[in-house]
Parts: C-alpha cells; structure tokens; sequence
C-alpha cells in the first residue's frame, strides 16, 4: 500500500492515468451490464450479488485493518447498518434509497463513538474488546424484540426503489450492488493515496514513530474504524434489502471471521486483496457443494493452507510463482 | 422456595460452572502467557472431551476416570501436534497466529458436525441421588463436578509448582529470552503447553458432559466464557484465571436468579469491556511491558 | 538569544520509584546542549515526559513559553519540538523518501479532499514536500538511496534516516536520544558532524542524549549532567570534564574519556 503513496509523479503522467482510470471503470460498468443476462440462471446472479456485498465487506474491513487493528465486530457493524435501515424503512416508511444513507451514517457515527472509547488499545486487547462487542451486539439483536423481532427476525423489508424502478428482483439488484461496489472501491482506493490513507499507514507501520510526525495517531484510528464500519454498514443494510429478511444470525461472530478469511485469503498488504479474497471465497461453498457437510473444513483448511504456503494472499500468487520459477 | 435455598442452590450452580470456567480460563491463559497466541480453537477442545465422555462413559460404558484420562491423553497429544505442526510455523505475528486458531477452529467444528450431527445428545449422570440439607436440596452429581475439577486443577498447580516442566513453562511465560538464556528448551516447551491447555479444556468437557449435553457446539459459549475469565484475571495469570472462573461463575448464578440471564449476560459484558478499557492487564495481570 | 525549551522541577514517579526528581534546566535558541549520565539516570524517561510520550508527575514543562503538560506528542511536534529515538525508528516497509515525507505529514500544504481528489493542487504540493525532503536527504547524506525501502538500508543509514524524519517537520528544537549509539568511530564522527551542521545552519537547536563523550564533548556547547534522577551539574564541556561530582557518578559505572 505504500508503494502506492510512493510516485506521485508529474503532472502529465497523473492525468493520463486518472484518465486511464477512468477508462477502466468505465469498460468495468460496460462489461456488468451485460452480466446478468450472459448468466445461465438467477442463481448464479444471486452468487454474484452475494460476492459484490462480500466485497464491500472485506474493503471496509481492510480500511480498519490498514490501521493495524484487526475488528472481531466487523459483522456486528454490518447488522447495525441493516436493522436500522431495515427499522427506519418499516417503521417510519423513509424511502430504502434514503434509509440506506442514513443508516450508513448512523453506523459510521456509533462506530466513532465507540472507536473513541476502545481504540486506545492495540494488538490482542483490541481484538478481544471487538469480539466482546460483537457478542453483544448477537445478545441485543436476539434480546430487544420490540425492536428486532428476536430470533424471528425482521420479515417484509422493502426492496430499494430509485426514481421508479424497483432493485428488488435479482438482476436488478445486480445494478444496483455493482454501483454500490465500484463507488466503495474507488473511494478505498483514492482514500488509500490521500493524506489519510498515509497517516493510517504510518499508524500501521509504526504507531510511535507516526506520533512524532505529528501525526494524531488516535484521531486518525477513529477515523479509519469509522470509516470502515460505516461502510460495512452500507453492506448490510444494502444486504437487508435484498434478502428482504434479517435475523441476528445473519451477523454473527462467524461473518466477522469469515470477512478476515477472505482479507487473509486474498492478502492483507494491498486494499485489492479484500476484493479478490470475497471474489475467491464467496462463490466457492456454491461449488463445493457436492462436498456436503465438507465445504466448511475446506474453507478452514484453505484459510491455514494460505496463511501456511502464501502469507502474502493471493495478490502475492504471482510473486510466489515467480520466486518458485526462479528457484528452479 | 424462600430465600436460604435459593441463595444456596445459586451457590452451587455457581461453583459447577464456576469451576468450569476457571479449567478453561487457565488453559487459554497459559496458552496466551507462554506463546502470546489467543487460541480461538479452545472451545473445540472442550467439545472434543465432551464427545470424548459420551463415547467412552456413555456407549462404551467404560470407567469414568478411566474417560477422563482417555480425554487428556487423545486431546493432549492431538494439541501438541496441531501446535507442532500448523501453529508454530504460523506464529510470525500475533494477528497471524489468532487467524490460524480461527482456521483450526472452524476446521474441527465442522469435522464434528459431519461425523456425529447436529442434533444434542443426553449423557447419564456420573453420580445420581440428592443432596438434602434441611429444605436446601441439589444433586450428588454437581458436587462430583466441583470436586472432580478442583482435583484438577490442584494437580495441575502442584505440576506447575513443583515438575521441572512446569516451572520451566513458568519461566517462559515471565522472560522468553531469560528463559532461553538458561537453556530451557523453548521449542519443547510450546507444544506440551498448547497440549497442556487443551487438556485441561477437554477435562472440563468431559465434566460438564452429563450437566449439559453434547454436540458440535457446546464449545462455543465456554470458549467466550474463558475469554471474558482471562480478562477479569488478567491475560497470562492462572492464578487470575482459577478466581476469575470463580467469581464469574457467581456473578452469572446469583444474576440469573435474581436479574434474568439477559441482563446478567449484557451486565457481564459491560463490565468486562469496562475492566479491558481501565485496566487492559486484568484485576491480576502484570503490566504490559 | 531566547529560551525555547524551559523545564522547571519536573518530576516523574513509576509507583514508588524516582526516576527523575526536581529536575530544571533549559535550552535556548541556537544551542547545542548534552545530557548525560550513567546507566538508568533517567535521560530516555526524561525525553519521554518532554514529549508527551509519558505524563509528568509534576513541574513545569514549557516551550517558547507555551506549556507543554497534558498535550500530546502529536501536537508537541507541531509546536516546533521534534525527537528521535533510541533505537532505531523508521517505517520499514516505505521507501527512504517516503519515510521523510511522512515526518514532514503536518507540514504538508496537501489537503485531505485534494489528495482524494488527486487534484493538480494536491500533485504541486506533493512534489513541493518531495523536493524538500530530498533536500533534507541530502544533507544528512543518504539521498543516494531514496528509492530503497527503509527496512533494506544498513544501520548507520537507518540512524541518519531518524534524523531526516524528524527534521522534516522544521522543529525549533529537535532531542536525539543517543544518535551515534551502536556506530562505529567514523559513523559516529559523521554523525557529530550532521549534528553540528544541523545546528550551524541555524535550522535547530539540539539537546542530546548520548553515551560517546568525544562526540558529546565535541559537539555541545553546554552540557548537563543526570544520576538517579536528579541534576548534579550543568556547564561548559570543560566544566564537566572537571566537576568532582561528574566524575564520582561515573565512577565504578563508566569512565569519562
């Protein structure tokens, strides 16, 4: 991530490569309105939104973890984002584009609020005060059933309607993830080459050192964990939207360890990483599926196969190749 | 039922799962204090003891101690060599190694699940018959638990106190290099410690085996458990885990009785974020250096 | 001449210990000042307490007449008052430009939006930061090896780095803890040299800790002494070189050569 901040070269050569840029994405948004209807059948459209909203995931918690802080409540930011927009939607009949905005916003300020509070502490302590947190979050979800319905669950969550047209069917909904997962990407990425994104990782690199750069290392976490849960809120709500059903097993611990598998699977170094780890995992139970009973002992096993043989993740494969090849 | 026997009752409940955390809280902590690993896989230890009894005590109708010394020897070896071979060359990092036990964890819960199913199956009690002390009644096989897992861990004290191996495990937790330095063998010591740990993990499955059910999951809740002892007492204190494990299991018995076990658990995990935020070291653990 | 650094019985307690008691001295603009002392005098707790690192237990700490109790170290180095560490202290995975880059974060005209943005203003500034800290590079001597990561360069180029990274922020005032310690003679000739020259220019004032007392001797123009938390004497290099009590505090320690 850093060799990114690295060259930022003249003038010139920076406005060729926004527009290059720009010419990417705008051949990525070419090639996804064709997706759904090259797909053989709403099923696979299904796993594709499902790995769009990993994505989001995964991104958003790379954000947190370009700090160097690894959060075990990952998934209890994404519940936080769908029961509120999932509630404000049903019950005071905001618009789901609208609650969608604002329970992101939500999310990312109760994440401040509690960031403020925890992110004083560092390594382990961290992890176990994020764990504690989730946990939490699963026994409220479960507990306050005037609000959440309990184990039952919210049913009849409205689909998101923008200017007429309705995102609920599956194809549909396609459109409507991929926007939502470009404009997190380019937003992680451009905030990965700003101010921010060098003062979290110096933060990450070396938290003493960044201080006597005057960097404020506790202003700026808050902001990354902000941030990152916010954006996570996003997804769940986004999420809640589209399965149109949420339940406090939706978002437990297990998610939370699931979206770290996929940023260690993919690699932690680079924002990139995150995505290719949701792109690589999440459609991968679907196609072990012939495997019954066995697709959750892969996908563990993976997970220690690739902290064991590829540190790096799978943005480092071809590194790794390259040094075996060399070996030779 | 007026108030002596509620209080009394609660008291042993208490001190069943209080005991029970505490065989789990110090295994976790050992594992923490010596290698600065937070195994997530705990829970799947105490899983496994608990699969471990039903199969030997329950079906096979073998002796009880007999199951509990099965239990330590299969999860102690198994741990050993899981730490030998998967965690040890994962241990780069501290977040490195917490994923791994991650991976290992969901590895082995879902073994669990494929081979013996989802659905909870009922173990016989140890002991049977009631304890009756004027209106204050509970049953023979709780005090059996209480006494069973103090015996435990009074064994496992004397070890630490007086073995070779144990003060040796001790040193390691206080001063790595200094240990080193004295030529205690490092590399020895983690695996016997992570099998160590998980046995203990497993004695407390295998206990709580007939006062609970057993299934794939019923490693879940005592590993958060272990998790919220170490904090009380202090990451890498055994001493602060056996009276954290005590006093937890208190606070849990009494709150239920007299808050519900909703407010009990959310009260629980206040005060635990609130002891991690004034005093990350716990109520008895040595400052972070 | 002004002051820039004035501390007034400061003291710092761990629990029961002492590790700096009643301790006063001050820096003035334009000098060189050293501080030593044996082994666990409290020099290293003393820089820590001065810059925020860790709270004083009481007495006066301010700079340019700007109290400096209760602030933090990020908002202490923005006031002009920049440290280096002991040890080796770098962002090992980040390129030598960039490391000093970062150590000149809070002078960057860069803004946050702008960065995001990447706009031609953000670009401008971003080259503006880079060529002053090749400048920067320069003088301290490792501009040869801007383009390598930091955690691949030798260890008397690390050192010098720390010094870049904390002379990018244009302190007033910049500590070193021990800056030529683990150098050999000539690494550690340079590194008195960088010093002086640091001063010369008239870019800081420097007060350092440091155990080599040629290079201290060499280098400072007033000199206070430590031992068991308390100040046992200030004055020139000579002063020092004669002070009875100087010596017996190094006595059965380490010699003063």
């Amino acid at each position: 991530m850093t060799i990114l901040n690295e060259n930022a070269p003249d003038a010139e050569n920076v406005g060729r490569s926004v527009w290059f840029r720009i010419a990417l994405i705008a051949v990525a948004c070419a090639v996804a309105a064709f997706i759904p209807g090259l797909l053989p059948n709403l099923f696979y459209v299904h796993i594709v939104n499902l790995t769009l909203l990993s994505g989001i995931f995964a991104l958003s918690l790379w954000v947190i973890y370009s700090v160097g802080q690894l959060s075990l409540c990952h998934a209890a930011f994404a519940g936080l984002g769908a029961y509120i927009s999932a509630i404000i939607s049903m019950r005071l009949n905001i618009p789901p584009a609208l609650s969608l905005v604002l329970s992101t916003l939500a999310t990312a300020a109760l994440a401040a609020a509690l960031g403020a509070v925890i992110l004083r502490l560092r390594g382990v302590y961290f992890v176990l005060v994020t764990f504690l947190f989730g946990q939490m979050f699963t026994l409220l979800a479960l507990n306050w059933a005037g609000m959440t319905n309990g184990a039952n669950g919210l049913i009849g969550i409205k689909a998101v309607t923008l200017f007429g047209i309705s995102f609920g069917p599956r194809p549909m909904f396609f459109y409507l993830a991929f926007a939502m997962f470009l404009m997190v990407l380019v937003f992680v990425w451009a905030l990965n080459r700003s101010t921010f994104g060098r003062a979290f990782n110096s933060i990450e690199q070396n938290i003493n050192l960044a201080e006597t750069c005057g960097i404020d290392t506790a202003r700026y976490q808050v902001i990354a964990f902000a941030i990152g849960s916010g954006i996570a809120g996003l997804g769940g709500a986004l999420m809640a939207h589209y399965i149109r059903f949420i339940s406090p097993d939706t978002f437990t611990f297990h998610n939370s360890v699931a979206y770290i598998t996929m940023l260690v699977v993919g690699g932690r170094s680079l924002f990139w990483g995150a995505v290719l780890g949701a792109a690589f995992l999440t459609p991968l139970p679907e196609f072990l599926r012939d495997f019954e009973g066995l697709q959750h002992i892969i996908y563990g096993a993976i997970m220690i196969v690739v902290l064991r043989v590829m540190p790096g993740g799978l943005i480092s494969l071809p590194r790794t190749l390259a040094r075996i090849g060399g070996a030779k | 039922m007026d108030i002596t026997t509620l209080l009394v009752q609660s008291g042993v409940n208490g001190l069943v799962i209080g005991m029970m955390y505490a065989l789990m809280a110090i295994g976790f902590t050992l594992v923490f204090g010596i290698m600065r690993i937070v195994n997530f896989a705990h829970g799947e230890f105490y899983m496994a003891g608990a699969f471990i009894a039903f199969f030997t005590y329950a079906q096979w109708e073998l002796p009880f101690v007999a199951t509990i010394l099965i239990a330590i020897a299969v999860v102690g070896i198994a741990g050993a060599i899981i730490e030998w071979v998967l965690i040890r060359p994962l241990r780069t990092d501290e977040l490195t190694g917490m994923i791994a036990t991650l991976g290992i964890s969901v590895v082995l819960q879902n073994s669990a699940l494929m081979f013996f199913g989802a659905s909870p199956r009922p173990m016989p009690e140890v002991v049977s018959g009631l304890v009756r002390m004027g209106p204050v009644v509970f049953s023979w096989s709780r005090v059996f638990v209480i006494v069973a897992a103090a015996f435990v861990v009074g064994i496992f004290w004397l070890f630490m106190q007086k073995s070779k191996t144990g003060r040796a495990m001790r040193a390691v937790a206080q001063d790595q290099e200094a240990a080193l330095i004295q030529g205690i063998d490092v590399g020895r010591i983690y695996p016997f410690a992570f099998g160590l740990s998980v046995a203990l993990a497993a004695v407390a499955g295998a206990l709580m085996a007939p006062v609970f059910s057993v299934s794939p999951f019923v490693g879940t809740a005592p590993m958060l458990k272990a998790f919220i002892v170490v904090i009380l007492g202090g990451l890498g204190s055994v001493p602060g885990a056996l009276l954290g494990g005590l006093l937890l299991g208190m606070i849990e018995s009494y709150g239920a009785t007299f808050l519900g076990s909703v407010v009990a658990d959310m009260l629980e995990l206040g005060l635990v974020i609130a002891i991690l935020l004034v005093r990350p070291s716990g109520l008895m653990g040595k400052k972070e250096a | 001449m002004s002051t820039l650094l004035n501390v007034k019985n400061m003291s710092k307690r761990f629990g029961g210990l002492h590790a700096i008691k009643d301790m006063s001295f001050s820096v003035e603009e334009g000098e060189v000042v050293g501080l030593i002392g044996p082994n666990g005098a409290g020099k290293t707790t003393c820089f820590n307490v001065v810059s925020g690192t860790s709270p004083a237990s009481g007495g006066s700490i301010t700079f340019e007449g700007e109290n400096l109790i209760g602030k933090r170290t990020c908002d202490i180095v923005q006031m002009g008052l920049a440290r280096t560490y002991q040890a080796t202290s770098v962002f090992p995975q980040s390129t030598v430009l960039e490391n000093v880059v970062r150590g000149a974060f809070v002078r960057s005209k860069d803004s946050f939006l702008g960065s995001l943005m990447g706009t031609a203003a953000s670009q401008r500034a971003q080259a503006e930061t880079k060529a002053e800290c090749l400048e920067i590079l320069k003088q301290v001597g490792i501009d040869h090896v801007h383009g390598e990561l930091a955690d691949s360069l030798p260890y008397g180029y690390q050192r010098r780095l720390g010094v870049a990274v904390a002379l990018a922020s244009k302190p007033k005032l910049i500590m070193m803890d021990e800056p030529a310690a683990g150098l050999n003679p000539e690494e550690s000739m340079d590194m008195g040299k960088l010093i002086r020259g640091i001063h010369e220019s008239g870019q800081a004032s420097v007060l350092i800790v440091e155990h080599d007392m040629r290079l201290v001797m060499g280098i400072c123009d007033r000199i206070i002494v430590l031992d068991h938390g308390e100040l046992i004497a200030a004055g020139t290099p000579e002063e020092i070189r004669d002070n009875p009590k100087v010596i017996e505090a190094y006595l059965g320690t380490e010699a003063v050569s």
